[in-house]
């Protein structure tokens, strides 16, 4: 079966984050995913999930590819891979502009990847 | 009865016992009604009898239709063209009587005349034939008439009815005991729900002896029933003093349920053997007709000329294009190369001899799949016997099908079969056609040869294709077994032509370049004994290769793609090296030379599968910027079109 393998940064990094910084889409049937590992520390560590682990905020199940093209708009968190709230692909309407806006929406400091910029 | 020299189809004496119509019976069943005799007679011959016991006797209540001066007009003209001696008309001639003495009662009148007209049906046996003349064409009339009222096909009758019909055969004097019909039961009526007209099983019925019943009890004419009805043409014809009508209508108020039975002596000859054998010696003819193959079916379509013809023009189109007709072949398709035999190389029917050198051209249709290839062999080379060149292809690429590619893509494959021993035992390709899930597919094949090619599709069976294991039968039925030194196979080429994903991902670049190499750092400057950049494998990943896809001494080339993530593009670039060796191949690309930015891909066969590593080696700048991700690799294989 096909199945997405996502790269987060290992524990031995310093700062680890729960972002995504790689993926793969491979067949278990003929490839065993490994963490990669440099210089004697484990680097990234894989997670292998089935394509019906990647959702949005929302919880709706989204296109693999979808994600391949947009790691950055997503995180691994407990097992799920997912939209963060306040990111990209957070496209719910903020209906009505009361309290429960999410803080992390006005805060610069939420922009993690330069790299782009 | 007419003598044989008497032919002429008129009479202008009125006397001529040819013309005579003698004792023509009509029906009179109502007041003043006009007897239409269908032909001109002549006035003063006109005799109108009635039936009293035995014997006819003379009948007055009648009066003469009006004179038909057209018919008397005609007679004229014919008068005057006697030779040789002119003769003048003075008669009068008149189509129809009104027959007045009806009172309460029916009865018949039967009328004797002279006809102006000769009426054929009365002429001898052996006389050659007559003329048409409108005598002709009236008796032919009254025949089809008499046809059409007298002789009808079934009639309305329900479904029921029929399974109970008889064959009665035609009663036309009113006596037949076979045609007396006791006690006919109809549980249909109901007069109260407007169900009163009651239709016998056995056709038109003889009044004379009807019997209607409801319940046991025998209800009177025109009070509980009538007759309604008459048939005219059946009436006219019985020789009984009696009418034929076809319906009953019940008066009594019947319910539903209540038993009405009808006993009646039936005209028959709706059904009669006659009939029947009639419809058989018809349809005898229709077979014997249609067997004569002047008409088309299922059995004779192949032999009809006109379809001869067409299959004759067909090949010839054929052969003038060098085209043939796609033969869709069932393959059991999966991960694994299953060998089948599609065509073959036969030798030339006059020389005995094959051709060691040869080209085929086909087009290949299987699922999402479509390529016209070239497979060329030269049974003489040392290198590649077989080699492909793909025209035009269409496939599934990761672009349009996304991760269903991978799924739903098929990996064509051919080789050839020869024993070297004796070439002009001739050739057989071979098919494989591997998908990483395992199905059932239908694969078309032409051969879309030129005048060159000498490749003969074979027929498709229409089961799945058998595998060819070790042995087979060549062309000339002589044996081609694997066992044996002298059964060669060509190498194996491939003709997937759209490129062939094996790895997708998103790997940044800088992430590779620890595993692409590193830098030895030595603190001697003069030291170079050691490089001073050492080169890796790289970073093993995921290969994304069905079965036995890959053939390594088939890849033509790797197509990296790499995102641009400043720029947002997708950067495609063919390997511009590529190096095989064994059952590896190495192959990289500079994709962005600016800042001297490369991906390398390695793939090796191993005997559980295929391994893949991809290295980078990135320009400081990007490395910095974090610029560029590896999204995809795909493979292309040798003669497929080279895209990027």
């Amino acid at each position: 079966m096909l199945k997405l393998g996502i790269y987060v940064d290992g524990l031995s990094v310093p700062g680890n984050t729960t972002d995504i910084r790689a993926a793969i889409i491979y067949d278990d049937a003929t490839y065993t995913p490994a963490n990669i590992i440099m210089d004697g520390i484990t680097r990234y560590n894989l997670y292998s999930r089935a394509f019906n682990y990647i959702k949005d905020v929302d919880g709706n199940i989204i296109d693999p590819m979808y994600l391949l093209n947009n790691i950055d708009k997503y995180q691994y968190v407990v097992g799920e891979i997912s939209a963060p709230t306040g990111s990209l692909d957070d496209n719910r309407k903020l209906d009505v502009l009361d309290e429960t806006i999410p803080l992390t929406f006005m805060r610069a400091n939420t922009v993690n990847n330069f790299g782009i910029l | 009865m007419l003598i044989k020299t008497d032919l002429s189809m008129m009479d202008l004496t009125g006397s001529n016992e040819a013309f005579k119509r003698i004792a023509i019976p009509f029906r009179i069943y109502k007041t003043s009604q006009v007897i239409s005799l269908g032909e001109p007679a002549y006035t003063d011959s006109v005799v109108v009898e009635i039936m009293s016991g035995d014997t006819l006797v003379s009948y007055t209540s009648f009066t003469k239709g009006v004179a038909d001066e057209t018919a008397i007009a005609r007679a004229k003209y014919a008068g005057t063209q006697v030779t040789p001696t002119p003769v003048e008309f003075t008669a009068t001639l008149i189509n129809s009587l009104t027959v007045t003495g009806y009172t309460s009662s029916e009865f018949t009148v039967y009328v004797t005349y002279q006809a102006l007209y000769h009426d054929t049906v009365n002429m001898v046996d052996d006389i050659v034939g007559p003329s048409y003349s409108p005598g002709l064409m009236s008796s032919v009339l009254n025949q089809l008439s008499y046809l059409n009222n007298i002789l009808p096909p079934i009639p309305d009758i329900t479904s029921d009815d029929i399974n109970s019909i008889q064959v009665l055969a035609e009663d036309i004097t009113g006596e037949s005991n076979d045609n007396y019909i006791q006690d006919e039961i109809h549980l249909q009526v109901n007069t109260l729900a407007n169900r009163f007209v009651v239709r016998p099983a056995n056709g038109s019925f003889y009044k004379k002896d009807l019997v209607v019943k409801l319940n046991d009890v025998t209800l009177v004419e025109n009070v509980g029933y009538k007759v309604v009805g008459i048939n005219l043409g059946k009436t006219r014809v019985t020789t009984s003093n009696d009418s034929v009508y076809d319906y009953i209508v019940i008066l009594a108020e019947v319910a539903s349920g209540a038993a009405v039975s009808i006993t009646y002596r039936a005209f028959g000859g709706m059904v009669c053997p006659a009939a029947m054998n009639q419809t058989r010696t018809l349809l005898k003819n229709i077979i014997e007709y249609i067997k004569l193959g002047n008409f088309i079916t299922v059995d004779t379509l192949k032999d009809h000329p006109l379809i001869i013809y067409i299959l004759d023009r067909l090949n010839l189109i054929e052969n003038m294009l060098n085209i043939s007709a796609p033969i869709t072949y069932l393959y059991s398709s999966s991960a694994v190369d299953s060998w089948v035999n599609i065509a073959h190389v036969a030798p030339d029917g006059i020389t005995g001899l094959v051709d060691s050198k040869g080209v085929g051209h086909f087009r290949v249709r299987t699922e999402k799949y479509f390529a016209e290839i070239k497979l060329n062999y030269d049974l003489t080379s040392t290198g590649k016997v077989l080699s492909s060149h793909t025209v035009s292809s269409w496939a599934t690429t990761i672009d349009q099908d996304k991760i269903s590619h991978i799924s739903t893509r098929v990996c064509p494959k051919f080789r050839i079969l020869w024993n070297s021993d004796s070439v002009n035992s001739g050739l057989v390709l071979q098919m494989s056609v591997t998908r990483s899930v395992a199905k059932d597919i239908y694969v078309e094949i032409q051969n879309y040869g030129g005048a060159f090619s000498t490749w003969t599709m074979l027929p498709s069976t229409g089961v799945v294709l058998t595998p060819v294991t070790t042995t087979t039968t060549l062309p000339d039925d002589s044996v081609w077994n694997s066992a044996e030194s002298t059964s060669l196979q060509s190498n194996v080429v491939v003709a997937s032509g759209k490129g062939y994903a094996i790895f997708v991902g998103n790997i940044p670049t800088h992430l590779l370049d620890p595993h692409t190499y590193t830098y030895d750092i030595t603190g001697d400057p003069e030291d170079n004994t050691t490089p001073i950049m050492t080169k890796h494998t790289g970073l093993p990943v995921a290969s994304l290769i069905t079965g036995s896809d890959v053939l390594i001494g088939e890849v033509d080339a790797l197509v990296f793609k790499v995102y641009d993530r400043y720029a947002g593009t997708m950067i495609s670039k063919v390997s511009d090296n590529l190096s095989i060796a064994g059952e590896t191949v190495k192959a990289s690309a500079m994709y962005f030379d600016q800042d001297m930015c490369s991906v390398e891909g390695t793939l090796t066969k191993t005997e559980g599968g295929y391994n893949l590593w991809v290295g980078a080696t990135t320009g400081t700048h990007s490395v910095v910027n974090e610029r560029f991700d590896l999204r995809q690799i795909d493979i292309l294989f040798k003669g497929a079109i080279n895209h990027a």
